[in-house]
């Protein structure tokens, strides 16, 4: 890392101001905005890696070298910046990316996932609970015993070994 | 060290075995120590009480130990496993991240060589263990429903059947349009008010594989455990084993553990029972080594470790038009098929498949890659396959039987360490020719299940790599001693004040899931100590 990427490293540590405004870029192609749904870099989903990196070397070194991985391939393929280029011509860019870096781009994906899908606006765009499972559980009509009847119609079937008890 | 404190009985692991014995024997009379490397899992703590419960389950809930890296927590040697072993370590074991699926063996289960010619017969019978099913049924609380006509007749359940909600209508309507059986679950959690201990019944949640906030499921540390430590028994937690000692004659004589601030104590007893599951019962096995055992204790014909079974397993969904309720209800525990569980020779393997129905679970697991393992995909199309996915999912896991084989196995690894440096389990496993074809039947049947319940299209995985619940057979049971390391009762060949309760003395697997069969015998093993009290407890 140079001086000068290190002395534009927001307060946070992990990632430079640059750098954090190209992985919200791409987290914002992972998953972009649809209907209601917001964008995956409106949700968290930058600001969460950056703590989880914040105790992880090894994880913060193969991120950041996947980052780097994303800008290099935007001026390999559209002689721009990540963010200067096109949608389509980014998603090029990111599968290249998957392809070359399956590992980064699993974490980031995965990691975009987790905050997308536990963000309050998102659960409830999905029509999804807000509340967690418990303790309000939810409700079903108690079991239904003629679901069964074609299934007793049958009689016996198990393997009899002349030891059934 | 504290070498003032002698117990009849040592158990080691308290979860579903090792709760189940504890309870027994204290309740007898004896006194009853208890060592578990993990603590409680407080009810108030449990993911699902938590606005990022699904984060939980890929974070420090997972089932995975090299995932939840928990400091209780060792690590497995996997690389050369066709499955993952999943495990948790806590009172009450794996009965806390655990699904409570809880079918019996069938009485075929327990004959595999007489009937076709593959395994070992059991040196017991259905007959003789049904009481004690029922017995655990009773003591832990069970909802089903009596008359399955895959099973001989059985005694009514404790409590109602769950409800399958339109899910199970809808998977039920394939089963009944093939023709092929099926039957709703019984589910080790109960469905209404039940036994003394004024837990809640089940509110259908969902996540049972996150723990179970209100008690509902039968988990051991809400049943066996309560009343053990009512009835005397003394649990340690925080108290990794480090081995097995043995005193001049060879007898077992106690254990040495570390404690929660890792200083090395003893606990001398009468009797040890090891209760580890079917990795860490081994792995502490082939770790006792002393000049009687320079093996490791109770391998003097070197089966321990070996015939490791997990159980062959794959992951079929269906994508559903119409919405499903399937992410309501117990994500595990809800129905099954044993319409293909026993031989059929024309099908190109012996023994069989069940197909056991599982739920949706919420939008992160759906997106992540749901029941399959098959991530929706990042991109201009994932809200579209989002939307066909989220509440429209219903699965089944095929499951089908393992049959024992020396080459799969637990040894311990010659690097890799807990963090108090005890060898770490290294697991050797492969899918036989018999397994894979065993899947590729299951899986075909799963999905012909799917389409005619009305599945517009249908995703399978298989072998799916994170299915290794089951851990069973490396102290195999049996009557010859040059074949197996624990006799009829769960007692060592070796060593005679040494048993063994988990699912290590499975002498075959059966294709359905365990921990019914497991308490069972552990209650049957702690009948027989009870019952033999002279004999057994060695007096030094």
């Amino acid at each position: 890392m140079t001086a000068e990427v290190e002395a534009d490293m927001g307060e946070k540590g992990i990632l430079s101001a640059a750098q954090r405004g190209l992985a919200v870029a791409v987290v914002e192609r992972i998953i972009p905005a649809e209907g209601t749904l917001p964008a995956g870099g409106r949700v968290g989903a930058v600001e969460a890696i950056e703590r989880e990196l914040g105790t992880a070397p090894v994880e913060r070194r193969r991120f950041l070298d996947g980052l780097a991985a994303v800008g290099i391939t935007a001026w390999q393929t559209g002689d721009a910046e990540f963010i200067a280029l096109d949608a389509a011509v980014q998603i090029q860019v990111l599968q290249a990316v998957e392809a070359a870096h399956p590992e980064f781009f699993a974490f980031l994906v995965n990691r975009t996932y987790r905050a997308y899908y536990t963000h309050p606006a998102v659960l409830a765009a999905l029509g999804a609970d807000l509340q967690p499972p418990q303790p309000g559980g939810h409700t079903l009509l108690p079991f239904d015993p003629s679901l069964l009847a074609k299934a007793r119609e049958r009689g016996p079937i198990y393997r009899r070994i002349g030891d059934e008890g | 060290m504290d070498t003032d404190n002698r117990a009849d009985v040592l158990v080691i692991g308290a979860g579903a075995s090792g709760a189940v014995v504890s309870w027994r024997l204290a309740s007898a009379g004896f006194r009853v120590v208890c060592l578990e490397q993990g603590g409680w899992i407080p009810l108030n703590e449990i993911p699902t009480l938590k606005s990022d419960w699904e984060v939980h389950r890929y974070t420090d809930f997972s089932a995975d130990p090299n995932v939840r890296r928990r400091p209780e927590d060792y690590p497995v040697e996997n690389s050369t496993s066709t499955f993952a072993p999943l495990m948790f370590n806590a009172v009450g074991g794996s009965t806390i991240h655990w699904t409570q699926h809880f079918p019996r063996f069938h009485p075929s289960d327990f004959r595999v060589r007489s009937l076709d010619g593959v395994g070992d017969d059991w040196p017991l019978s259905y007959s003789e263990l049904e009481p004690f099913y029922d017995w655990n049924d009773r003591e832990i609380g069970v909802s089903g429903l009596a008359g399955d006509p895959a099973y001989p007749p059985k005694s009514p359940r404790p409590t109602r059947p769950l409800p399958l909600g339109s899910y199970g209508a809808t998977i039920g309507r394939g089963f009944d349009k093939l023709g092929w059986h099926w039957w709703v679950s019984d589910t080790a959690a109960i469905s209404e008010p039940y036994g003394d201990d004024k837990r809640l019944p089940c509110n259908h949640c969902g996540p049972c594989d996150l723990g179970c906030s209100r008690g509902s499921r039968s988990s051991a540390d809400v049943t066996y455990w309560p009343r053990a430590i009512r009835s005397g028994a003394e649990l340690i937690t925080h108290a990794r084993v480090r081995e097995i000692t043995v005193d001049s004659r060879g007898l077992a004589n106690g254990a040495l553990y570390y404690d929660g601030d890792g200083k090395l104590q003893e606990q001398r007893a009468s009797l040890v029972i090891l209760a580890c599951n079917g990795i860490g019962t081994p792995r502490l096995l082939l770790h006792s080594r002393s000049r009687h055992f320079p093996d490791g204790l109770a391998n003097r014909n070197g089966l321990v470790g070996k015939n490791l079974m997990f159980h062959p397993f794959a992951a079929v969904t269906g994508v559903f038009s119409e919405a499903l309720d399937s992410t309501k209800g117990g994500i595990g525990s809800s129905l099954y098929s044993h319409e293909f569980y026993e031989t059929d020779e024309t099908r190109g393997f012996v023994r069989g498949v069940m197909l056991q129905g599982v739920r949706q679970s919420g939008p992160l697991h759906t997106a992540l890659g749901a029941f399959v393992g098959q991530r929706v995909p990042w991109g201009g199309d994932h809200h579209r396959v989002m939307a066909e996915r989220y509440g429209h999912l219903a699965s089944f896991g095929v499951m089908g039987e393992d049959l024992p084989e020396e080459v799969n196995q637990v040894t311990l690894d010659p690097s890799l360490t807990d963090s108090d440096g005890i060898p770490a389990p290294r697991v050797t496993y492969r899918l036989s020719e018999n397994s894979q074809r065993q899947l590729a039947f299951g899986t075909a049947r799963a999905r012909e299940a799917l389409e005619a319940a009305g599945a517009a299209s249908v995703m399978e995985t298989s072998p799916l790599r994170p299915s290794g619940w089951h851990l069973m057979g490396t102290a195999r049971m049996g009557d010859d001693p040059e074949k197996s390391v624990v006799d009829r009762w769960g007692r060592s060949h070796d060593v005679a004040n040494l048993f063994v309760v988990d699912g290590s003395v499975f002498v075959t697997s059966a294709a359905v899931n365990p921990t019914t069969t497991i308490q069972a015998l552990a209650l049957r093993t702690a009948d027989y100590i009870a019952r033999n009290r002279q004999q057994l407890v060695v007096n030094e």
